[in-house]
């Protein structure tokens, strides 16, 4: 089997994640369990981990858990990814840290984060380049505000990594200030993993996704998958009818050339999750949360052939989240005999000491899905 | 909170045979899923059917629950999934430290005797990395700290060759003698007579004739009803049967391994 990214993580002190071991790891990689039992922190803690010298990933990590906008403030979000950040009352300026360890073929072997609050005044630098989430509030010079700094402390196979100088790998954010990284024209540093989240609404593809990752969606491996949710599905092109800006169009044996918004959310689910597979560089991760969303229940097994079939070919690593047995056994049903540790099932569960996770793989999961009829979740 | 345990075994026979042991101690078998303790929750299987298979049955232990134990008696249907239901239902298990044992029933016959099946079985859980191990001696406890006890009884006596049916014969010599005796001419009468050599294959087989003369006797007791049936319902192993040393010795491994009063 190819070598993967990730044969092993270790998690702790990030959000409910405490001590978690993600041993053994596959392919393809399916985490249950109840609610609040800390999916999808694995994957945020994942993204983190593809980037080691880029803690602005946080930000992008926190805005996809906020995507209402619903915390008061960026250091509110920030400083809830932190364990420690549930014993403290609010009016402390706290400092945290969370630690995770990698192994596999991407030479990342640990990434201590180290999280600390403080009182300060933005610099100009800063106040020019920064980006407000929420309007309406004027700022007098020199006010004093909370501010949050990320720093990142990455440790590589070899020596070579730690000669990186570790300015690069800081985030410094103030209350619901921060300067994102395009502002500043910073593009992503060091040594990373292409990765990608696809969130339970992120099947509202926008223009910005639309236009990074065309190109991606007139191969015919996508049309495979669209035509898996719809077989009447023609071919997918780009075009302008009204001489305007492009629009993504579906050909259709029944509607003809049609918008995708014309489609349902499962459609535009498809063209996203090819779209996002199709760009993942060889060896990129693939965060998927409720993976189950948007398809129907017998198009699963179709879809998730495709999924496991795209992913060894371009050999990238795919981890999702699920509440769906059904999905869980189209997954396991996708594996082949011959890479029997291709799809791999972990369960976690919180307990007073530790998150704990229980593996299933190969054998072991097809007897209980499949002979026993158990519910794993 | 309950103890917990459970027990694997070959068959429906032998499900019964197993209830008929832990009956005196006040278990009752469990009908409704509200009923039972929801620790075994994760063994009711969910999904039908298994392997898509339509003549097969779901696979559900028996639960037998008092005040103090609640105990699940699964049949593996055969001796080849015996560790596999074992080494699953472990897995399944929210809190392995809540159990207080595990164990597996198993039988032999004269093909392969009873302490090449224990080894067996020993080797099959050091083949799956099982943490479980046998104690070296059959229808021994094995005490690890942190793990539950277990233990697995060779029937019907841990060194001799043989099956439940022994076990049932030989409580039938005490409980029903004279209709044993019938039974045995019976069985005897029949294997003379003008059947084929491809109808007296079962009856030519190790255990076989045992076999036989047991569901001889459990037809005349249930007329029509299986033979686990007839174990559960009658005299086999009430009252005086349980306290024949042979029969006693499975019951108090049973009591030893899931720490019963």
């Amino acid at each position: 089997m190819t070598a993967l990214s990730f044969t092993q993580i270790e998690i702790n002190g990030f959000r409910g994640l405490r001590s978690l071991n993600l041993d053994d790891l596959g392919r393809i990689n399916i985490l249950v369990g109840d609610n609040n039992s800390g999916k999808t922190s694995v994957l945020e803690a994942l993204s983190i981990l593809c980037q080691p010298q880029n803690p602005d990933e946080w930000l992008s990590m926190v805005r996809r858990r906020d995507f209402g906008g619903l915390d008061e403030t960026i250091v509110q979000s920030l400083r809830w990814c932190f364990t420690q950040a549930a014993i403290t009352d609010y009016e402390t300026l706290i400092e945290a840290t969370c630690d995770f360890k990698s192994y596999g073929s991407f030479p990342l072997r640990e990434l201590s984060v180290k999280y600390s609050e403080f009182m300060g005044v933005p610099n100009s630098k800063e106040m020019r380049h920064s980006s407000r989430r929420f309007m309406g509030r004027d700022l007098a010079v020199g006010e004093v505000m909370r501010g949050a700094e990320l720093l990142h402390i990455p440790d590589w196979t070899s020596q070579n990594f730690h000669l990186e100088p570790k300015s690069l790998s800081t985030l410094k954010v103030f209350e619901d200030f921060y300067a994102p990284s395009f502002l500043l024209g910073k593009r992503k540093l060091g040594y990373w993993l292409d990765s990608k989240t696809l969130t339970p609404y992120s099947y509202q593809l926008n223009r910005t996704q639309l236009r990074s990752q065309s190109k991606q969606l007139f191969e015919d491996d996508s049309l495979e998958l669209l035509k898996d949710f719809d077989a009447d599905v023609e071919g997918i092109r780009m075009a302008s009818f009204s001489g305007g800006r492009a629009a993504i169009y579906i050909k259709h044996r029944k509607l003809g050339v049609a918008p995708l918004s014309v489609f349902g959310d499962a459609m535009r689910r498809a063209v996203l999750l090819a779209a996002t597979l199709l760009s993942l560089k060889e060896g990129g991760i693939l965060l998927i949360d409720e993976v189950e969303v948007g398809i129907h229940v017998d198009a699963l097994t179709n879809v998730f052939r495709w999924l496991v079939d795209a992913a060894r070919k371009r050999k990238i690593q795919i981890f999702v989240t699920t509440h769906s047995l059904e999905a869980l056994d189209a997954l396991i049903s996708a594996s082949s005999v011959q890479e029997e540790d291709d799809i791999v099932a972990f369960h976690l569960s919180q307990t007073e000491e530790k998150t704990e996770c229980k593996r299933f793989s190969g054998d072991l999961l097809h007897r209980l899905r499949f002979e026993r009829g158990l519910d794993l979740r | 909170m309950r103890k917990y345990g459970y027990l694997v075994v070959e068959g429906p026979h032998d499900v019964e045979f197993a209830y008929r042991l832990l009956r005196p101690f006040g278990m009752k078998r469990v009908r409704l899923e509200n009923d039972l303790d929801p620790f075994f929750e994760p063994l009711i299987p969910r999904q039908y059917p298994p392997k898509g298979d339509l003549q097969k049955r779901m696979s559900t232990p028996l639960f037998l629950q008092n005040e103090t134990h609640t105990i699940a008696i699964h049949s593996a249907t055969g001796d080849s999934q015996l560790v596999n239901v074992t080494v699953d239902n472990a897995v399944m298990l929210n809190d392995l430290q809540a159990v207080v044992g595990i164990g597996i029933l198993l039988d032999s016959d004269k093909k392969i005797s009873a302490q090449q099946r224990y080894a067996d079985i020993n080797q099959e859980l050091a083949n799956q990395s099982s943490p479980f191990k046998l104690h070296d001696d059959p229808g021994k406890i094995k005490v690890i700290q942190g793990l539950p006890n277990f233990g697995a009884f060779v029937l019907p006596d841990n060194s001799n060759d043989g099956t439940l049916e022994n076990l049932l014969l030989h409580s039938a010599e005490k409980i029903y003698p004279n209709l044993l005796a019938m039974a045995k001419d019976y069985v005897n009468t029949a294997k003379n007579t003008d059947l084929s050599e491809a109808e007296l294959e079962g009856i030519n087989k190790p255990a076989g004739e045992n076999k036989a003369i047991v569901g001889a006797m459990a037809n005349i007791l249930r007329p029509g009803r299986a033979v686990q049936v007839s174990i559960q319902d009658n005299g086999w192993l009430r009252g005086e049967a349980l306290d024949l040393p042979l029969i006693k010795s499975v019951q108090e491994f049973l009591q030893s391994l899931f720490g019963l009063p």
